[in-house]
């Protein structure tokens, strides 16, 4: 969408026109699902993480003072989003399928909902892909964080640094070490990746 | 350029990135050592890999529940915020603090009324209750005529002053004079009057000598009172009932 397009949607936005809002939310859905499914690596979290990230736009909106490009200020509401939900769950307790739930005959495993995707979600899902989802999910939260916005969304360095408002330097050398660590986890895997 | 310090580098370099000088300096480290130069292969092939991931679509309701969740956070912005009225909360006034100020006020009140000079100006409450409840400064305690056989009596007046609101003894001067209607007008019977002080402490008899006993319907039997002896300042006039002719 061309800057001042974008400018005059976001203006009328403010101002509580909701088709606005509405095209605004059409022509950044996909990026943003994009982004949260490879921060998460599930689907269903992706979509609840896109769902809370536009809300928070909606509640936000009036505070964006148009300083930076309005990608930049969105993909850092995401990365907060996916941030702040890590933290919750590292605080709950994990579940383990072992538990099992006493009844007064027979014992049963606990039942945990398939993450798999759905028939649709399932043209994404090759080995190649697969691997390499499973091998940022390993990244630290922050690392994972930088990389797909580095080499999902082509942000540049100075608007990372500007989302978790680091210094470059710093975004630069995480990033540096994200990509080594992918490099060790994906190099047994040449044949899969290719030359 | 030793191995740690290459390594930094190794990202600026794969995206050309680097100073030129900088990077010559890296690739004839990277000439030397096969660690690094495998390193920066890898990191290529990881960097090629990452920047062709695959975009992943969104599912078809996606759109639909991101402005299901705004239209409901609408509805609650423009839904309007009733304040609940809450009761009054009898236990406010038992804290600590409330009890604390209601003592104070008393202690101040009271302490005004106990640090009053006994003929000073009334204290707060001693003077509220003069307003509301105002009372005289005398009462006559009863007229009697005493006759001598001839026509002629003595009109014997008792009089008692109050004392002050505050318990000071009430000292007034007084003009007694009986007045006699001539037409329209009440003119001073002669000879009959008399002057002199009362206090609250004891009654004061006053004895008026007349040629014929007063009838109310022909005399008034007034009383001028002052809280000084000049009997003009502060002065009261009352009229003592007279019984009727004896």
């Amino acid at each position: 969408m061309p800057d001042i397009d974008e400018r005059f949607l976001i203006e009328r936005c403010k101002s509580g026109d909701r088709a606005s809002f509405d095209t605004l939310v059409r022509a950044y859905e996909k990026r943003v699902y994009n982004l949260a499914y490879r921060l998460s690596g599930n689907y269903d979290e992706a979509n609840d993480i896109s769902v809370d990230a536009f809300l928070r736009v909606y509640q936000a909106l009036k505070l964006f003072r148009g300083e930076a490009h309005f990608s930049t200020w969105l993909f850092r509401i995401v990365t907060n989003v996916y941030l702040d939900r890590r933290k919750r769950m590292r605080n709950k307790q994990h579940l383990s399928l072992e538990e099992y739930i006493e009844l007064e005959e027979n014992s049963v495993s606990r039942q945990v909902e398939d993450p798999s995707p759905t028939p649709f979600q399932a043209a994404e899902n090759n080995e190649r892909s697969r691997v390499l989802q499973d091998a940022i999910n390993d990244l630290p939260d922050y690392q994972r964080a930088m990389v797909v916005l580095y080499h999902t969304e082509g942000l540049s360095y100075d608007e990372i640094a500007t989302i978790f408002s680091l210094p470059i330097g710093t975004v630069k050398s995480r990033l540096n070490r994200a990509r080594l660590t992918l490099k060790n986890k994906l190099e047994p895997l040449k044949e899969l990746f290719g030359n | 350029m030793q191995c740690d310090h290459a390594q930094e580098f190794f990202s600026d370099y794969v995206t050309h990135e680097m100073d030129h000088a900088l990077a010559v300096t890296l690739e004839n480290h990277l000439n030397t050592c096969r660690a690094c130069r495998e390193t920066v292969e890898g990191l290529r092939h990881a960097w090629t890999t990452l920047d062709e991931m695959p975009i992943v679509d969104p599912p078809p309701y996606f759109h639909a529940n991101i402005m299901e969740k705004i239209s409901a956070e609408q509805a609650a912005e423009d839904r309007p915020l009733i304040i609940p009225r809450r009761a009054f909360n009898w236990r406010t006034l038992f804290q600590p603090r409330t009890l604390a100020y209601a003592a104070v006020s008393l202690i101040l009140l009271f302490g005004m009324e106990i640090l009053q000079a006994q003929r000073a100006s009334l204290g707060p409450l001693g003077y509220l209750w003069n307003v509301l409840h105002p009372s005289p400064l005398l009462t006559t305690d009863r007229v009697e005529w005493t006759p001598n056989g001839l026509g002629s009596g003595t009109l014997t007046v008792h009089l008692r002053a109050h004392a002050q609101a505050n318990g000071a003894e009430n000292h007034l001067w007084y003009h007694l004079q009986l007045t006699g209607k001539l037409g329209q007008d009440n003119v001073a019977v002669k000879n009959a009057s008399r002057d002199g002080e009362i206090d609250s402490l004891r009654e004061t008899v006053v004895k008026l000598p007349l040629d014929s006993p007063p009838s109310e319907a022909r005399n008034s039997l007034n009383i001028t009172l002052s809280p000084s002896d000049n009997g003009a300042e502060g002065s009261q006039t009352l009229a003592i009932p007279l019984t009727p002719g004896q």
